[in-house]
């Protein structure tokens, strides 16, 4: 592996314009799985950022695009968040800023167990990043959303702010799932439980949204046992203003 | 005069508000206005007898209510005329007719019209390929089993599709230049990159600004919805067609790695200029709405590499006719167009798979559905063979 990053950085090294990412994925493709599938965390933090400066170098090209959208979809479950954190989330690019916070969630719901500190710099990371979103676009939508998500399943009161902020499906779910901003906690406790069920459901070919759900109305337990209203308190962002008018 | 504006469709009766008679009311199929007409003063005239009437374009009529002391029309829910909870009427001017006694007094009514809330799922889904005449070596490249490093070999062949080296015949990953080894490619790079089938995972309650809770990456390619209020004379336009706030959007999906079993990550698809746009104006007998994308530049210059041919665009038009009720009007009966730049004459593409859903909201039932309209399946040959050719290609598909 090693010698794979030797070879990776000379050709960065030596002549980043004949673009060596690229050069070395359409002429030995075994280096580039060999990082993604064994490399260490720094050699396949190297590869991404590098694919990705050299895609970006030359207009989005192809090839390195589809390198470094291959890494992150294939890096092992360990290094998802870090990547996400250190690469995805790093840059100035809604697209990836979005790609990142879902790789947050998908990788916690798919078992990811990340330490304390890990958590924490999640948690810090996108909500600095829902903080910085300046203006409204579709792409500041999506990134808020996913992020919203990530930061509940983490179990931050912030993602559950952030939805509170949606209108139209606030008002859906708690006629849904009849509730209102003072039910008892015992409330969403049971809706909590549904929800995990409906997720573990085998025949649930979409568990996720479930899952997230049943996040959401943890939060909102939480929040009542602490005497609080389910309505936004102090969210980082307004789902309903993100997008174009 | 009171209305309850039903662009919010869970709006009942009890959040009826004071409308100027001036200004239009619009009638839909599950989303019509409520709305009163009241004589003013006559509360106490309760042994007078009022007779409602109505008469629309077309020279259509509606009966209101009879009786003594009956001085309100009232289209509204909670009452028990649960046929007539709102506003059904056919969009024009309407004259509202009431005698009183042996009086008569009459004003006039504009109608407009508001559509349905639709989406379409533009959705790939996995198809086995055809795979006579095809070489066996092909068929193991292109397919999911892992090569040396573990990785799938059609990440492999994919690396080579981008680079240019499918078309060396000097490489290992080289691919015949002939139509049954080009076409299997062509199928396989779909089928590798299959959506999950969207359609259980459709949440009604989640908004179409969210896709109805559905996955850019895991469900479709693109997500386009919308819903529409317009005035209409004669059976034409007479305004052009405004969105109701919250119900349109038009997003892209993305293209997913191949082999993966729950599409994780992809690379995102690109809208034409025209996607999402909304084109009638007053005089036309219709309006439309079009949906239009593409793969990224990624998949553009693979598709290019393998077929000697520009990728086509893909894409959906809604239709709603001036003239009737708000459903939608698309020509679904007419078959898929081969036009790579469309739409033509038809409606919509090939490629993909078109899911085609009508949400509403359930008053009585006080909970958001959707309805399946059509479900258009794809028809993958074609497409491959439909882009514009690329002058000096090493190969060109037939």
């Amino acid at each position: 592996m090693k010698t794979a990053l030797f070879i990776l950085s000379a050709f960065v090294i030596s002549n980043l314009n004949a673009g060596p990412i690229k050069q070395m994925a359409t002429t030995d493709p075994d280096q580039v799985f060999a990082i993604i599938n064994t490399g260490t965390y720094a050699e396949v933090l190297q590869l991404v950022t590098n694919a990705y400066n050299e895609s970006k170098a030359e207009n989005d090209e192809p090839v390195t695009q589809y390198v470094y959208i291959m890494a992150l979809d294939r890096a092992p479950l360990e290094k998802k968040i870090p990547l996400a954190l250190d690469f995805s989330l790093a840059q100035n690019d809604l697209d990836l800023k979005q790609l990142g916070a879902r790789s947050i969630s998908r990788a916690l719901l798919q078992g990811s167990n990340p330490d304390a500190t890990q958590r924490q710099q999640a948690i810090a990371k996108l909500k600095s990043e829902l903080q910085a979103l300046a203006g409204t676009s579709r792409g500041a939508f999506e990134f808020a959303t996913q992020a919203r998500d990530a930061l509940a399943i983490l179990k931050d009161d912030a993602g559950l702010d952030i939805f509170l902020t949606g209108s139209q499906s606030v008002s859906n779910y708690r006629q849904k799932d009849n509730w209102t901003p003072t039910s008892d906690a015992s409330v969403f406790a049971a809706l909590k439980t549904q929800y995990d069920q409906t997720a573990a459901d085998p025949s649930n070919a979409n568990p996720d949204p479930d899952k997230i759900m049943a996040a959401m109305y943890e939060l909102c337990r939480v929040r009542r046992t602490q005497s609080k209203e389910i309505k936004p308190l102090q969210p980082l962002k307004n789902i309903d203003a993100l997008l174009p008018k | 005069m009171k209305v309850v504006d039903r662009d919010d469709p869970k709006q009942k009766w009890g959040s009826e508000e004071d409308h100027n008679q001036s200004k239009p009311i619009y009638a839909g199929e599950s989303c019509g206005d409520m709305v009163s007409w009241k004589l003013g003063g006559t509360d106490t005239w309760s042994s007078t007898v009022f007779t409602w009437t109505a008469e629309g374009p077309g020279g259509e009529t509606k009966t209101g209510p009879t009786g003594a002391g009956k001085n309100e029309w009232k289209i509204a829910d909670g009452d028990d005329d649960t046929a007539n909870d709102w506003l059904k009427w056919k969009p024009g001017k309407w004259k509202i007719k009431v005698q009183i006694g042996s009086a008569q007094a009459e004003f006039e009514q504009e109608v407009g019209s508001r559509t349905e809330q639709y989406f379409t799922i533009g959705t790939i889904p996995h198809e086995a390929p055809p795979t006579a005449g095809v070489n066996p070596r092909i068929i193991q490249q292109w397919g999911c089993e892992p090569g040396q490093s573990g990785a799938p070999m059609i990440l492999y062949a994919g690396l080579y599709l981008m680079g240019g080296g499918i078309n060396n015949t000097n490489s290992a990953f080289f691919v015949p230049f002939d139509e049954a080894n080009r076409v299997y490619v062509d199928h396989r790079l779909l089928s590798a990159t299959r959506n999950f089938d969207p359609i259980p995972s459709i949440q009604p309650e989640k908004p179409v600004t969210e896709a109805c809770g559905l996955d850019s990456i895991k469900h479709y390619r693109g997500f386009s919805a919308g819903q529409f209020k317009f005035l209409s004379k004669d059976d034409k336009l007479d305004s052009a067609p405004t969105v109701i706030p919250g119900s349109q959007v038009d997003l892209i999906g993305h293209t997913p790695l191949p082999c993966q079993s729950d599409n994780y990550a992809g690379l995102k698809g690109v809208a034409h200029a025209d996607s999402g746009k909304v084109t009638g104006a007053i005089g036309d007998a219709e309006f439309t709405y079009v949906t239009k994308f593409r793969v990224g530049n990624e998949g553009q210059k693979g598709f290019k590499t393998l077929n000697g041919r520009e990728i086509p665009w893909v894409f959906f038009r809604f239709r709603f006719e001036a003239k009737d009720d708000g459903l939608i009007d698309t020509k679904f009966d007419d078959g898929q167009s081969q036009d790579p730049n469309g739409p033509d004459a038809k409606d919509f593409s090939t490629v993909p798979t078109w899911l085609v859903y009508r949400r509403y909201y359930d008053i009585q039932e006080n909970k958001w559905k959707v309805q399946q309209i059509r479900k258009i399946d794809e028809n993958r040959r074609p497409f491959f063979s439909i882009g514009t050719e690329v002058p000096g290609a090493a190969y060109i598909l037939p």
